[in-house]
């Protein structure tokens, strides 16, 4: 029976540690990482969409935005040119998606992916830009 | 009964010390993260905010959000930064565009960097001296913001009014005569109209216009608080 006395309160202090390096791990893993990432592509998708929201017709409506969104028509008319664009626009690690009501313009967007994301209201409906990395 | 609380004494002992260990370790990993996540939260806030100040509408650098002026790029120096953009005194600053820095402050090593797509814009000047045939219209060849119109007409010639795609720019009923800077939308192509008695011919009137050029390119800005 004397031998049981000095471990049980090893294994007390053992448990008591291993509590306590639970605790500061969470501490250590547990802050968000990813924010740095989160917040920069929130930039570029504000970015994207305040660049073209300003940007002039090719061809008749107020803004570039507003004339892709008007119809079905001028949708497939303007989707490559647009395309164009926001390649030369946007750094080559970021892929987009534009959503209009008439379609989309850009990359299939991943399932599982980290996004950014702006809407812009136009005369027309609402166009929202979808960034990524690559 | 005394004996068993005898020997476990040192293990106790022990224990207290192994527990104390371990509750000093973890306090201090647990701050340290905090610490440094709080500081780079606070980097990448900082330059957020820079970088949205520096884009801004009506920044000195900018002729509309996230468009930078070509000639006033020029202008952002360490002095300007620290000035205009309210700099903590210790903060080391870095903005660059497209790889090529234009102002520092400081050396940020282990800074937090913010990238903003923007474009940078140039004016060209060009002019057009339309011929006039047939027309008393001229079609400006490409968007400005601006038209500078010199009316230079025949003596019998008077023009009373000129309008910018069917909105009046200029009127006097005497005449106009002289050079003029007439705002125009950067949004349409415009269209001169020009209101006359008598007829117009090539070189009464010469047109100063100034389309822009624009090109993508990427803002860094870099903040080690």
């Amino acid at each position: 029976m004397d031998r049981g006395q000095a471990p049980l309160t090893a294994i007390e202090a053992v448990f008591g540690v291993l509590l306590l390096s639970s605790v500061a791990f969470v501490f250590v893993l547990g802050t968000p990482a990813s924010q740095a990432d989160e917040t920069q592509l929130e930039l570029y998708a504000s970015d994207a969409a305040t660049v073209l929201s300003s940007e002039g017709p090719r061809h008749a409506d107020q803004t570039r935005l507003a004339e892709l969104a008007t119809s079905q028509a001028t949708f497939e008319r303007e989707q490559g040119a647009l395309e164009r664009r926001l390649d030369r626009l946007l750094p080559a690690n970021v892929l987009y998606r534009i959503e209009t009501q008439y379609g989309t313009v850009g990359y299939r967007l991943p399932a599982d992916v980290q996004t950014g994301t702006a809407t812009v209201s136009t005369v027309n409906g609402d166009v929202t830009v979808r960034v990524w990395y690559a | 009964m005394t004996a068993r609380a005898q020997t476990s004494l040192p293990g106790l002992g022990v224990a207290f010390l192994l527990l104390t260990a371990a509750v000093f370790v973890g306090l201090v990993a647990a701050e340290g993260a905090l610490g440094s996540t709080d500081r780079a939260a606070l980097d990448r806030q900082a330059a957020v905010g820079l970088s949205e100040r520096l884009t801004a509408d009506r920044a000195p650098l900018t002729t509309r959000t996230s468009v930078l002026n070509d000639s006033r790029l020029g202008s952002l120096d360490a002095a300007t930064l620290r000035s205009t953009y309210g700099l903590g005194p210790d903060t080391a600053v870095e903005v660059q565009l497209d790889g090529r820095t234009l102002a520092a402050v400081g050396d940020p090593r282990v800074g937090r960097t913010v990238r903003r797509v923007v474009l940078v814009e140039t004016r060209q000047r060009r002019s057009l001296t339309p011929a006039f045939t047939g027309s008393q219209r001229a079609t400006l060849p490409r968007r400005t913001d601006r038209v500078l119109v010199t009316l230079s007409p025949p003596a019998e010639t008077t023009v009373s009014e000129v309008r910018a795609d069917g909105r009046v720019v200029l009127r006097e009923p005497g005449g106009l005569d002289g050079t003029y800077d007439v705002a125009v939308s950067p949004y349409e192509t415009t269209t001169l109209r020009f209101e006359t008695t008598g007829d117009l011919d090539r070189g009464s009137v010469r047109l100063v216009y100034f389309p822009e050029r624009t090109r993508p390119a990427e803002l860094e800005v870099t903040v080690d608080g």
